[in-house]
């Protein structure tokens, strides 16, 4: 089968005042169909520099994707296309969801405006029909009196209305692939179980595929087909939900596990921390990125960058640990992820 | 309704109010008659969406915001007839961390400066003994000596989260509130934190009052906990009776919304019994508040508020159904 989206060799570098940041380095994925892959990784590890060069919207930004990347939606080049060409999959293809939904709606124009504009840039509808479209579209994503909400302007809206609504424009076009950058990081709890709740049921109607971009391995365990885990800008493991929680292999996504407090554990014991803080991106990294925080280095890990290594046909990890003559560890101590 | 401790608790709250004017001649009841004590060494934690109002409260608490009504016992005594002195020794032994580590250090000031500044209202003691201690401090927290004169701009969130937390230690506080100390920090800093602020409260016997929306993390560190919605405790016990058994229909949506692989069918219909959207705080539901959201109301639920009624031994919860 022909994967709906693979993602090949992609280096993305911001040029700031103190130098180049490498914020994606070498990475390389494929999405199938209908399904949905989370990436997750901490804050500045890349996961959104990377979500962006998928659309290719750095061009609009300060960051630079290298020459040599490679994103292919269908066979086709993404990085490659011109205006034109790419104008006709964003929105229509693929759809993307941003963490913040007041900065990413237009402020000075409706919701319903909003809405029906991919509708009618992409021809989805016809004139006569755009209004039944964003009504229907406002109903499908939830949102109450979808007749009276479509006047509302984006500051009307509370924060989980206003991410539906986001959500609405983002699935005007029925896209076969959503790009949801931290699609729930601003939200309360129970507001981020509707919104997931929503996206769910969206996908099981639909059958788009979904690329969702958290830090919360609550949300991958609780949404995700498959798991990427970023650190410092590449993959260090990607596998299955079931083979990231419950056989994880790379000492980073051990950690990430453990950090969390589990049911299990006695209250007040000791979290399992990594400690340190991640490198700096603006130096060349030699080796494993993570080596100078990780409990199992080796000498080899700070000199040489480790490679991928397949476990399962889906599972494949970035860690010298794998190499034969590395020493066997053992993951540590609980095994909770939830 | 307060908990039984043989001692009397070092803070207790009763009935505390704090109503905020707003325009158009109305008030929003942010914090709408809340009621708890915390013993000396204990971790109590309030919980809810944001809005609900508890930073509200553990500010009103510290004196930051005016209270309405209600009363806050410090060891006892209550604070607002605290003499001048008395007030002193409050703010000296009760301290605050920040949620938001960028904003509450200031960008001109260097860390040292920071860890003193409260030294000097504080101790009568010499600048080169403040300066040792700004370093035993720093040692404390978990940062080296060197980032003694360096600059907030110059440090990491998680480091400057420990800054927030040495410079609440350098005063030899009781009481230290921490308003949502670790949100705006990644899952494996949020760790280290999470085990420092634990060694020190059992080194140090610190009381926290831990307010925070991550569920997790409460159940991890508390031991009571209050569940707030709309200004008020809906649900207030003992960490381990409040975690497992859930009385409150709201303590129950909100345990059902945390993501997790198991059982998901299960909290989804948990959830389906729920209405999705928070009424509005400057008009709040009679009767019980949460009464719009809830599946089980009925006609008594929109005439009376439900008091907090007790469940168990360290456990109580206001709905008329429980």
């Amino acid at each position: 089968m022909t994967p709906l989206l693979s993602v090949r060799n992609v280096n993305v570098s911001f040029r700031t005042q103190f130098g180049e940041v490498k914020a994606v380095r070498d990475v390389g994925f494929e999405v199938t169909e209908r399904e949905t892959l989370a990436i997750v990784g901490e804050s500045g590890c890349g996961k959104s520099a990377l979500a962006k060069s998928i659309l290719n919207l750095h061009i609009h930004g300060n960051g630079i994707v290298q020459e040599g990347s490679e994103v292919l939606y269908r066979g086709e080049n993404l990085l490659k296309m011109g205006k034109k060409e790419l104008n006709r999959i964003r929105g229509r293809k693929i759809g993307m969801i941003f963490q913040d939904s007041m900065t990413a709606l237009n402020p000075t124009s409706t919701i319903g405006d909003q809405i029906a504009e991919p509708l009618i840039i992409h021809g989805v509808a016809r004139k006569n029909e755009v209004k039944m479209r964003v009504e229907e579209l406002l109903r499908s994503v939830r949102i109450a009196d979808p007749r009276e909400r479509m006047g509302s302007y984006p500051h009307q809206l509370s924060g989980g209305m206003r991410q539906r609504a986001m959500i609405a424009v983002s699935i005007a076009c029925s896209p076969e692939l959503l790009i949801a950058d931290e699609p729930t990081t601003a939200l309360d709890v129970t507001v981020q179980a509707q919104i997931l709740d929503l996206l769910c049921a969206l996908k099981d109607r639909t059958g788009m595929a979904i690329i969702l971009i958290t830090h919360d391995m609550g949300v991958v365990a609780g949404f995700a087909d498959s798991v990427l885990v970023m650190y410092a800008g590449g993959i260090l493991e990607r596998g299955s939900k079931d083979e990231i929680f419950g056989g994880p292999r790379h000492p980073y996504t051990w950690a990430l596990l453990n950090a969390i407090p589990g049911k299990a554990m006695a209250r007040k014991s000791r979290l399992y921390s990594i400690k340190g803080d991640p490198p700096n991106l603006l130096l060349p990294i030699d080796g494993c990125a993570f080596a100078a925080r990780c409990a199992f280095c080796m000498p080899v890990c700070k000199r040489c960058r480790p490679k991928t290594t397949k476990i399962t046909e889906t599972h494949s990890v970035r860690c010298w640990l794998t190499h034969e003559l590395a020493p066997k560890v053992r993951r540590g101590v609980n095994a909770h992820a939830q | 309704m307060p908990m039984h401790s043989k001692s009397v608790p070092l803070l207790s709250v009763g009935g505390l109010k704090k109503y905020f004017p707003v325009r158009k001649g109305g008030v929003i009841k942010a914090v709408d008659g809340v009621s708890f004590d915390i013993a000396r060494g204990e971790t109590f934690s309030l919980v809810g969406e944001s809005g609900c109002g508890k930073t509200t409260c553990g500010r009103t608490i510290l004196g930051i915001h005016r209270k309405t009504a209600g009363s806050v016992k410090y060891d006892g005594a209550e604070t607002e007839t605290f003499s001048k002195q008395q007030e002193k020794r409050f703010h000296k032994n009760a301290q605050m961390i920040f949620q938001d580590p960028y904003a509450c250090l200031d960008p001109r000031m260097t860390i040292g400066a920071i860890v003193k500044e409260g030294m000097h209202e504080y101790f009568k003691i010499s600048e080169s003994e403040k300066q040792e201690r700004a370093l035993e401090l720093l040692a404390r927290v978990g940062l080296p000596h060197g980032f003694v004169s360096r600059y907030p701009h110059e440090l990491s969130g998680g480091q400057r989260q420990r800054v927030g937390v040495a410079r609440a230690l350098a005063l030899e506080p009781e009481l230290i509130v921490c308003d949502e100390p670790l949100s705006a920090l990644d899952v494996s800093i949020q760790a280290q934190l999470i085990n420092l602020l634990i060694s020190l409260q059992q080194e140090l016997n610190l009381t926290y009052l831990f307010i925070s929306h991550d569920l997790a993390v409460v159940r991890h560190i508390s031991d009571q906990t209050g569940v707030m919605y709309m200004g008020a405790l809906v649900e207030l016990g003992d960490s381990d009776v409040l975690f497992r058994k859930p009385a409150h229909p709201y303590t129950q949506l909100l345990f059902s919304s945390i993501p997790t692989a198991d059982a998901k069918s299960v909290r989804k219909s948990v959830r389906a019994n729920f209405e999705d959207e928070m009424p509005s705080a400057v008009n709040p539901p009679s009767g019980c508040r949460f009464r719009t959201r809830c599946g089980n109301a009925e006609t008594i639920c929109s005439r009376e508020a439900p008091a907090l009624r007790k469940l168990g031994d360290r456990h109580c919860a206001a709905c008329h159904f429980v």
